[in-house]
């Protein structure tokens, strides 16, 4: 049975190519007259290898290597025919919303890994002085702390974006469905070389891996760059899927200003993803080589530079940050209206707010290097293009209120969630231009107000619509709906227990407590810096038990919950207009649009389902 | 023409303008990476005085394989217009020179500039470890070259089902793709020439 | 149009890429100036673009080779 999971063979093919690759490498090595064992160059020949026998194991490039042999592969949908229906889940399945659920499940799992990390360190921070963590072993935490949650966020964002965009817009599936299933799979060697390399020295110059620590560091730091390649390619190849798919396959009528606004979103997110991955993919590749064939772009030595690293580098990560909270932002336009029976106000604000986001996001990565030493005559530049973008994220807040004020509001678990959401993300909207500012911003610089800074952001924009989207489209997904009551102890206790950590963390920031740094002085900030600490961590925890509760909720309402209607939400969004869960072929017939998608309070529908050509849409 | 297969045939047109648009929004996204390739460049060969500078490099070499590329853009084209006109003969034999210029081109590379395989008449290399020079050369050439490969590799299906009359004048999305592929790695060797061999002094 | 017009078409474009080449290639034993050889390089990319990867098939419908 084991066997005949993709997941499986992708495993053993990987172990498999790994160490083939590695043996090659010596073998040839050996050849060319050189010492056998070069650990740079073994690992990372293995470490690639394997990721593409794992490819190749899982079966997500079966359909090309036959195209390549000139013959056609009809698509099926479906769940597979002599197996169990769960299997599907576990092996290349085209269906994008099976797709989607293999993201979202994986990114919960990842972001569980990611905080287990985190609740490690801050146990060690609630004291000072060292308790059980070593120095090394905090640094190394700290990196993967990082990257697994960047990891598991940009896996929820394709969750989201794979399952949805495609019922928003009435498609049958998205434009390239092996594409979309390669773009999945391809995550899980690249998480498991990031996991691994924690077994190789880890990485411990933090998330962002500048260099000459990189260039120097352990071995660990190949298999980080590695693994953020194939992550990285995901993106590449999820977002060109999107956006082809948004692009060409809305049915007659729905024009681009009449889509759901989350699509506006996942527009604005792939358009960035699809370009600024390449750049931090370019800086780790240099970094790469830099290492294994002593390429010295990094290194002083021979005329390199530093900085320029960081440059490349943050020309992605930057614009990475709106990659984790615009679709997060979109969740929350969606959900209001739902929620408050109004109209979106402002539906064009909203939309072409996302692009500007977008595009004025490409513009301010140096705003991350005020104390790099760069020219300073681009301070100002990088500033102000930076306070730039509280602009269109001030539009976005304007049309929440706005759509909420005079509403008939109800409250359930996502609609709680997402004012939640709002509420964090503005706490990290506003403290984002103190650290834009450059004259506060050398004060600021890595301390602990940056990492609360940027937690509320990404609670905000992510973690938080995340949850909501999860509770909200649970019933279109399972047919049942979750436990209400479990549902709202989840957002009672994370909600507050966030606001105590966020605000925890900037405050001792304010007191001089530096990043990425094991220990600190007790008598920091009057001596009231380690009482700060030990309430971080103790809501550090309860944010990880309210996120057990709501995978308990999830896991036992996806058997025993009340069996949910089509759309319980009330909701004009095309998804909701079909049974709940959603047939395996989407939409009996192809939709047709009649009316706007959110003028809630109106008898008019946003699409009808054009009954005369039903069963055309799977004629192909 | 049937009403079944003129709908069969929208139904390959609507599919072929996806993947055109997927094609191109790939080599969109491939711009930065090569982009970012072409910055480094310019941000690190330079001298004290922010004057732009290179390598000593040898010049024929660099116009030898900039030519031999070129022309195999000329027979992909070729081909491509040759498939579309239903001259099969003419697509295989163009096909057929673009991937022997393809290989020419990695070969000059290899050989003559990195010279990764010793001749006796061939001398003086710079290396990947030789400061920013060495790793700015190979980073821009190799990541060309492993474009190069891949399309090279394109190339051998494309021509091996071609054989096989997998294309008609109506579908040939396949070497389209192989096609537009092709002159996209031609495009970035366009740029790629004279960053790495013609703009800023020479320096020893 | 005739059926042999995107053949020639191929070959004026080959030979206008080939010209720019060794004009780019005289240059630089002139000047190494980055902006006219880019310029060069530009004016190279932009018939690669339009000719032979037939951008224009991106928004023409009813595009026939
Ligand atoms: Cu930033």
């Amino acid at each position: 049975m084991l066997m005949q999971l993709g997941l499986t063979r992708g495993l053993i093919y990987q172990a498999a190519g790994t160490v083939l690759g590695m043996v090659v490498t010596m073998v040839w090595r050996l050849l060319a007259g050189m010492p056998l064992w070069d650990q740079e160059v073994v690992f990372v020949v293995g470490g690639l290898v394997g990721g593409f026998a794992f490819m190749w194991g899982v079966g997500a490039i079966d359909d090309w290597l036959e195209w390549c042999r000139g013959k056609a592969t009809p698509l099926v949908h479906g769940p597979p025919r002599d197996k169990p229906a769960w299997t599907r889940y576990f092996s290349t399945d085209y269906n994008h919303k099976v797709i989607g659920i293999q993201y979202s499940v994986t990114s919960l799992l990842m972001l569980m890994i990611g905080g287990s990390f985190a609740l490690i360190f801050r146990a060690e921070l609630a004291q000072a002085d060292l308790q059980f963590l070593g120095m090394g072993m905090y640094n190394k935490l700290i990196g993967l702390h990082g990257w697994a949650v960047i990891a598991a966020i940009l896996l929820g964002v394709g969750g989201m974006a794979n399952y949805l965009v495609p019922l928003m817009i009435g498609a049958e599936d998205m434009a390239f469905p092996r594409l979309n299933a390669f773009a999945f799979w391809i995550n899980v060697p690249g998480g498991l070389l990031l996991l691994a390399s924690a077994f190789l020295g880890g990485f411990d110059a933090g998330w962002t891996a500048y260099p000459p620590l990189s260039t120097q560091g352990s071995v660990g730091y190949q298999f980080l760059f590695l693994a953020i390649y194939f992550v990285g390619l995901s993106s590449i190849l999820g977002s060109l899927n999107l956006l082809v798919t948004i692009l060409t396959m809305r049915p007659k009528g729905m024009d681009l200003f009449r889509i759901p606004i989350f699509c506006w979103a996942v527009l604005a997110t792939s358009l960035i993803q699809l370009t600024a991955t390449q750049a931090i993919g370019t800086a780790f590749l240099m970094g790469l080589s830099e290492r294994a064939l002593g390429m010295g772009f990094f290194d002083p030595e021979g005329g390199g530079n530093p900085i320029l690293f960081q440059h490349i580098f943050w020309f992605y990560s930057h614009p990475a940050v709106y990659v984790f909270v615009l679709p997060g932002l979109g969740i929350i336009s969606e959900l209001l209206p739902v929620f408050s029976r109004k109209p979106l106000f402002g539906y064009r604000w909203i939309a072409l707010s996302s692009l500007a986001i977008a595009l004025v996001g490409f513009l301010v990565w140096g705003h991350h290097m005020f104390t790099s030493g760069y020219s300073p005559y681009l301070r100002v530049p990088f500033m102000v293009a930076t306070l730039l973008v509280a602009v269109p994220t001030g539009v976005k807040f304007f049309s929440w209120v706005a759509t909420m004020w005079g509403g008939r509001l109800r409250f359930p678990t996502p609609m709680l969630f997402t004012l939640g959401a709002i509420s964090v993300f503005l706490l990290g909207g506003l403290t984002g231009p103190i650290l834009a500012t450059v004259a506060s911003d050398l004060y600021l610089h890595d301390t602990y107000f940056v990492v609360g800074h940027f937690h509320a952001t990404l609670f905000g924009g992510f973690v938080f619509p995340f949850c909501a989207a999860i509770y909200f489209w649970f019933p279109k997904i399972t047919g049942r709906m979750y436990n209400e009551a479990l549902g709202k102890l989840h957002f009672y206790i994370m909600t507050p227990a966030f606001w105590l950590m966020s605000i925890g963390q900037m405050t001792v920031g304010t007191m001089g407590m530096r990043r990425r740094i094991v220990d600190y002085d007790p008598t920091l900030g009057g001596g009231l810096v380690e009482a700060r600490h030990l309430e971080t961590t103790i809501a550090a925890f309860l944010i990880g038990l309210s996120i057990l509760i709501m995978i308990y909720n999830l896991v036992t309402s996806a058997e025993i919950g009340v069996r949910a209607p089509a759309n319980p939400w009330r909701s004009r969004s095309p998804e909701w207009q079909i049974p709940s869960p959603v047939p395996e072929h989407s939409f009996a017939a192809p939709l047709q649009v009649v009316g706007e998608p959110y003028d809630y309070g109106l008898e008019e529908e946003y699409v009808v389902m054009d009954e005369s050509q039903a069963g055309h849409a799977q004629a192909h | 023409m049937s009403a079944l297969a003129a709908d069969a045939i929208e139904v390959y047109r609507t599919a072929t303008r996806n993947n055109r648009m997927g094609m191109w929004l790939f080599f969109f996204s491939e711009l930065f990476l090569f982009g970012g390739l072409l910055i480094t460049r310019f941000a690190l060969w330079v001298d004290e005085d922010g004057h732009i500078i290179r390598p000593e490099l040898d010049q024929n070499v660099g116009l030898i394989v900039t030519v031999v590329l070129l022309a195999s853009s000329y027979f992909m084209n070729r081909s491509e217009v040759a498939i579309a006109n239903g001259r099969k003969r003419d697509f295989l034999v163009s096909l057929w020179i673009t991937g022997f210029l393809g290989v020419v081109f990695l070969l000059g590379v290899v050989i003559f500039e990195w010279g990764l395989i010793h001749l006796p008449f061939v001398e003086h290399h710079i290396g990947p470890t030789d400061g920013v020079f060495g790793a700015v050369i190979f980073g821009m050439t190799g990541m060309h070259a492993i474009h190069v490969i891949t399309g090279v590799a394109f190339i051998v299906v494309v021509w091996r089902n071609g054989k096989r009359d997998v294309y008609t004048e109506e579908r040939h999305w396949g070497v389209e793709a192989c096609a537009i592929y092709w002159h996209y790695v031609d495009l970035v060797w366009i740029f790629f020439y004279p960053a790495i061999y013609l703009i800023g002094h020479a320096v020893h | 149009m005739s059926k042999s017009s995107p053949f020639r078409q191929g070959i004026l474009v080959g030979i206008a890429l080939f010209i720019l080449t060794v004009i780019e290639y005289l240059v630089a034993l002139q000047t190494g100036s980055a902006t006219i050889l880019l310029l060069l390089g530009a004016a190279k990319g932009v018939l690669v673009v339009y000719y032979f990867m037939h951008i224009t098939s991106l928004w023409r419908e009813d595009e026939e080779h």
